[in-house]
């Protein structure tokens, strides 16, 4: 067993050995590695935080709910209180007629015409406000539907299509991640292979001699492994460094937008787990690309036996 | 130990390198190799190294018979070889000392005991205090010295070297030849190449002639006085 650590020991080693005296060459690759790596995780991200925000869509949808011209303000109010005693609404605003007039005349640009109206054709509205943790439109759709039956409604409104369209794209955009995550992989897998394939070549007399001495493929294709796993794992590190450098750049102006829009969303970070996610996956894609160049290789060689 | 039946070696466009070539070597023999250039000596000693396949024949060692082994074993079987190139085989990038602990090194052995077998060898051919040089560094016999050491370091059942002591001066030649002999009679197999009939002359024994591929002489050579 110490063995065998040893051997290992000594092949990862070697391989960090080689890649240093390399310095800009190693350098070169890590970085692409990195941005390989980077570009996926920076989409995922950007992904999870828009899906953060339409979470907290309760915060920002209110129902319009529009009662009979009939109901008279003493009985909106009652109406307003049966609503608010739901446990899915958190607030209900009544907008008597003479509001309802007065806003018109405010932001309609015709206030001239209103002013001449003899009577207010306008009814009694309830701004009914859902909880936070309403997260689905199917929630609303009900929350709509149950409103609708009271008496005294007329008509309840909620511009659901807005809701919808943005959680069809936040499904195609979290596809798109995954994709791009795997192709991207794969990138690197050749990328890395590419960077095995050309040291491969340089040591190729090396290698034949150490098969002639009765090296195993296995431990010849060690060393390559291991600077496969080094590259993936310095490309990886170097990744989340470069989101958060993105992060840090993005944190303040998405601050100052959720606070236009009196929200308390918090531009999230990767996680623990998505940052070992991305090195793990560049360990992985490095080693994968390393041990099919060497394997290839390997097989040349044994194929002139 | 080793055995070559019928052997023909032919290459792609009719070339016969070797041609139903037979012969046994048994465990503790010596034997030399010798012929023109192009008699077929270095393509014999790559079908014993498991560096090319024979076209015809059987080709047994220490036992196995070489003829469709997995690619995975030829690592194994190499292993109970000593082999001593022509063009020596060295390792440039690396210290004499790497180059000859390398047999030791792919086969699992202790750090220790890797210093010390080297140092032994080393020492045999007369080369201890070059450990850290690097093969440029060396003149051709040196180098010739740093693969006869490696071909010794884990002390392998057979030995097989094509002209190993092409580069080296008479006196040092004499005493790399006298150390095969001294191999040979603690039970090492060793199979010489050489074109130098005075080291077969001074040395005597069993001599293996090849032209164009055929064996066509394998006698004993008394040793001259």
């Amino acid at each position: 067993m110490k063995h065998y650590f040893v051997l290992h020991l000594r092949a990862a080693l070697q391989s960090l050995g080689q890649l240093s005296q390399k310095r800009l060459a190693t350098l070169a690759n890590i970085i692409v590695i990195a941005i390989a790596l980077a570009l996926p995780a920076t989409f995922y991200l950007a992904i999870q935080n828009i899906s953060d925000i339409s979470k907290g869509l309760g915060d920002s949808t209110r129902l319009t709910v529009f009662l009979e011209t009939s109901v008279n303000q003493s009985r909106a109010k009652k109406i307003a209180a049966k609503i608010n005693q739901r446990t899915d609404i958190s607030d209900v605003v009544v907008i008597s007629k003479q509001q309802g007039l007065e806003e018109l005349k405010q932001y309609s640009g015709f206030a001239d015409v209103i002013s001449a109206l003899q009577t207010n054709p306008l009814p009694i509205v309830l701004q009914v406000q859902p909880i936070k943790n309403i997260n689905s439109t199917d929630e609303l759709d009900q929350l709509m539907a149950d409103l609708r039956l009271l008496s005294g409604v007329d008509s309840v409104q909620l511009d659901l299509m807005l809701v919808k369209r943005l959680r069809a794209f936040l499904d195609i955009g979290q596809k798109l991640a995954r994709i791009l995550g795997v192709l991207f992989c794969f990138a690197v897998v050749f990328i890395v292979g590419n960077t095995i394939r050309l040291e491969l070549q340089t040591r190729h007399d090396e290698l034949e001699i150490s098969k002639l001495m009765g090296a195993t493929n296995r431990f010849v294709r060690r060393p390559f492994l291991y600077t496969g796993a080094w590259l993936g794992l310095l490309g990886s590190l170097l990744a989340c460094l470069i989101v958060a450098g993105i992060y840090s750049t993005m944190a303040a102006p998405a601050d100052q937008l959720a606070e236009l829009y009196e929200s308390v969303f918090q531009l999230r970070f990767l996680s623990f787990r998505d940052a070992m996610m991305i090195v793990l996956a560049g360990i992985t894609a490095g080693v994968v690309g390393a041990w099919v160049t060497a394997s290839r290789h390997l097989r040349s060689i044994d194929m002139q036996a | 130990m080793l055995q070559f039946t019928q052997v023909v070696k032919r290459y792609p466009g009719g070339a016969e390198a070797l041609n139903r070539v037979s012969f046994s070597l048994a465990k503790g023999e010596m034997a030399f190799l010798t012929g023109p250039s192009g008699a077929g000596k270095s393509t014999l000693f790559r079908l014993i190294a498991l560096m090319e396949r024979p076209t015809q024949g059987q080709i047994v060692l220490d036992g196995q018979n070489l003829d469709g082994i997995a690619v995975r074993k030829i690592a194994l079987i190499r292993r109970k070889l000593g082999m001593i190139f022509q063009d020596y085989k060295l390792l440039e990038s690396r210290s004499v000392f790497e180059n000859v602990a390398l047999p030791l090194i792919v086969s699992g052995y202790e750090v220790d005991e890797i210093r010390s077998r080297v140092h032994a060898s080393l020492d045999l051919v007369g080369l201890l205090g070059k450990e850290n040089r690097q093969p440029p560094a060396l003149s051709g016999g040196e180098q010739q010295r740093v693969g006869i050491a490696r071909a010794l370091v884990h002390k392998p059942q057979l030995i097989i070297a094509d002209e190993p002591t092409g580069n080296l001066d008479a006196k040092l030649a004499v005493e790399i030849m006298n150390l095969f002999v001294r191999l040979q009679q603690v039970g090492i197999t060793v199979l010489i190449a050489t074109h130098d009939q005075q080291i077969i002359n001074s040395i005597g024994g069993r001599v293996m002639m090849l032209d164009n591929g055929i064996l066509i002489r394998d006698a004993v050579k008394q040793r001259s006085r």
